[in-house]
């Protein structure tokens, strides 16, 4: 096995984690904006943890899937008719959390037990087919869901009597989500150099070969499809209790599970750094960035008109866009790439990379005097 | 008793049979070759002992005393019957050692898999001075190597063989069907599938001819080196 390098990583965690014991950067990054960089941040965090989840099936294993916003809605609304006061439940927020992460994993191998015999293409429409009817159904069984409003209110992680301020004070929303999202990459790392992420690569490289060597595909994949709508769910639990609302229905439509993709594939696929720099990029840029150029647009050129394209917002998707092209045409691989990826992608650097040139022939009978 | 014993092995894929009552057998100790043209059903008939492609019913195939017809194909691996597949088919992306690993993924014995690999590294030391090298990189003749020494970690009792010699230049093909001989030698019992005949007839010990599904000819691998019909067909003389 590879010796384990840590990588900058950790260097960004403990940076992360840094960040609200400093105020001075807080204080200096509002007088600029008018907006407290440290109450988008677990934004970040969450759908960080939502794309790790969907790096585990996609970038491991192979498996196209495009369907990953039904179990972060999944994740929510466990959350919400668990906590919320309308529901006879009134389960604490730890509750909400596994009993999220659970249910959406368990509906991960519902989907994945009958399908994930499908592959390529098919398989991504599928999920993709799922996702819209997971989307339909929460929108139709009002009686459950509250239909098209979503639930709310979800109470705070903790009640009035721990004394948290969950709603005036950013930075304890900030490390439950930031600890969580370093537990989830940990794990992440310990399982990619384990017995099953290695299986993962393994099928995803070639399917026909694994099942040679004894690797059971469907169980595999069975594995990843849970890992990673659990980790969807946790991901929705954290949304729905950090908004305080499920959001509406809608809100986990094919267009999150596509940008989720699209964090994935911009870092790096099956990266861990990578679709973590990926998610920065992705969701900083809507969350942090345009609204900030936003304000600085109105601010240097003021006018009654607030035409979309005069925002930075209205240009979002025709920059995703641009992005995503440029990347593929230059750097296909990610930001990030995973070293296994680059091997394939520019395999005349990868060949330089070749420490031993030795034939075959030289090397291949025992040492002389053996015989 | 034979290691190996198929008895009316039948076996295609959707409506199309491509085997059409095979019968062979292996025994312990030897090398068997499987030669026949493109399209016989020689890389189905490994398919179908590996659990690959299902045996239909009716299919009959004892391996080491017990029935696996119907098992699974990480069962039949456990039982210590292993395949390195046509085309090498390694991960490129993993590590050659990561490769031998996936090798033995079916056993637990971590001792034991220890001493596989040190094995595999003494029968093969380009593959331990390249061991943290991704196998995409290793030549033809290496990836092949890795293929059979992947398909040993799973310290099978039978090694199964498809088409070893496949893109290989001549004298490396040499080398590894030396190599398959050594391994014979050692007590390793090959059935081995082939389109390169006069190879896999010059080292195994019985052939089987395979035309179109069904087994035409069955004999010492030297009477059928010599058989007139092969030398035409499948000799090129």
């Amino acid at each position: 096995m590879k010796p384990y390098r840590l990588g900058w990583e950790p260097a960004i965690f403990a940076m992360l984690l840094a960040y609200p014991l400093l105020p001075v950067f807080e204080s200096s990054f509002f007088a600029l904006t008018k907006r407290s960089l440290g109450d988008q941040m677990p934004t970040v965090f969450i759908f960080a943890i939502l794309a790790l989840g969907l790096n585990v099936v996609v970038g491991y294993t192979g498996l196209l899937h495009l369907g990953i916003a039904a179990f972060f809605a999944v994740g929510a609304y466990v959350a919400g008719i668990l906590t919320v006061g309308a529901y006879p439940f009134g389960a604490p927020f730890v509750v909400a959390l596994v009993a999220g992460t659970l249910v959406a994993a368990l509906l991960g191998l519902l989907l994945g037990a009958p399908t994930l015999r499908l592959r390529g293409d098919y398989l991504a429409l599928v999920t993709l087919g799922f996702g819209e009817v997971v989307r339909f159904g929460l929108k139709n069984l009002d009686a459950v869901t509250a239909g098209a409003k979503g639930l709310s209110p979800l109470p705070p992680p903790t009640g009035p009597e721990v004394g948290i301020d969950w709603i005036g004070d950013y930075r304890p929303f900030y490390y439950l989500t930031l600890l969580l999202l370093i537990g989830v990459s940990v794990m992440l790392s310990n399982l990619e150099r384990s017995r099953l992420g290695r299986a993962w690569i393994a099928l995803r490289e070639d399917e026909l070969a694994a099942n040679c060597m004894g690797l059971n595909p469907s169980k595999l994949k069975l594995a990843a499809f849970a890992l990673g709508a659990g980790l969807a769910g946790m991901a929705g639990v954290l949304y729905a209790t950090r908004l305080t609302s499920t959001a509406a229905p809608d809100a986990y439509d094919f267009n999150k599970s596509v940008f989720i993709l699209c964090c994935v594939i911009l870092g790096g696929l099956g990266s861990r750094p990578g679709v973590l720099l990926g998610v920065f990029l992705l969701v900083g840029f809507d969350n942090i960035l345009s609204p900030i150029l936003d304000t600085a647009i109105q601010q240097t050129f003021p006018s009654n008109e607030s035409r979309i394209y005069r925002t930075f917002t209205g240009w979002r998707l025709s920059i995703f866009g641009l992005a995503l092209i440029l990347m593929m045409r230059f750097r296909p691989e990610g930001l990030i790439p995973s070293s296994r990826v680059k091997h394939e992608l520019h395999p005349d650097e990868a060949v330089a990379m070749t420490v031993h040139p030795v034939t075959l022939h030289g090397n291949r009978r025992e040492p002389e005097g053996q015989s | 008793m034979a290691l190996l014993r198929i008895d009316n092995l039948n076996a295609g894929y959707g409506p199309v049979n491509v085997l059409d009552n095979v019968s062979l057998t292996v025994d312990a100790g030897e090398i068997v070759a499987m030669i026949g043209a493109n399209g016989a059903g020689k890389t189905t008939t490994l398919m179908a002992l590996s659990g690959i492609v299902r045996p239909r019913n009716g299919s009959s195939v004892v391996f080491d005393g017990d029935h696996i017809e119907s098992l699974p194909p990480h069962e039949i691996v456990r039982r210590g019957l292993a395949q390195s597949p046509e085309g090498r088919k390694i991960f490129p992306r993993l590590s050659v050692l990561e490769n031998l690993n996936m090798g033995a993924f079916t056993r637990k014995d971590r001792p034991g898999i220890a001493a596989d690999l040190a094995k595999s590294f003494a029968m093969f030391p380009i593959l331990g001075e390249r061991k943290h090298q991704a196998a995409g990189l290793l030549s033809g003749g290496q990836q092949q190597m890795l293929a059979i020494a992947r398909a040993l970690m799973a310290r099978p009792k039978l090694l199964m063989l498809d088409e070893p010699s496949l893109g290989l230049a001549p004298q490396i093909v040499v080398q590894i069907f030396e190599v398959i001989r050594d391994l014979n030698q050692q007590g390793m019992s090959v059935l081995i599938v082939e389109q390169n005949a006069r190879m896999a007839l010059k080292f195994a010990h019985r052939g089987y001819v395979l035309e179109t599904g069904r087994v035409t000819m069955t004999d010492a691998a030297s009477v059928l080196l010599t058989d007139p019909r092969v030398r035409a067909a499948y000799l090129g003389e």
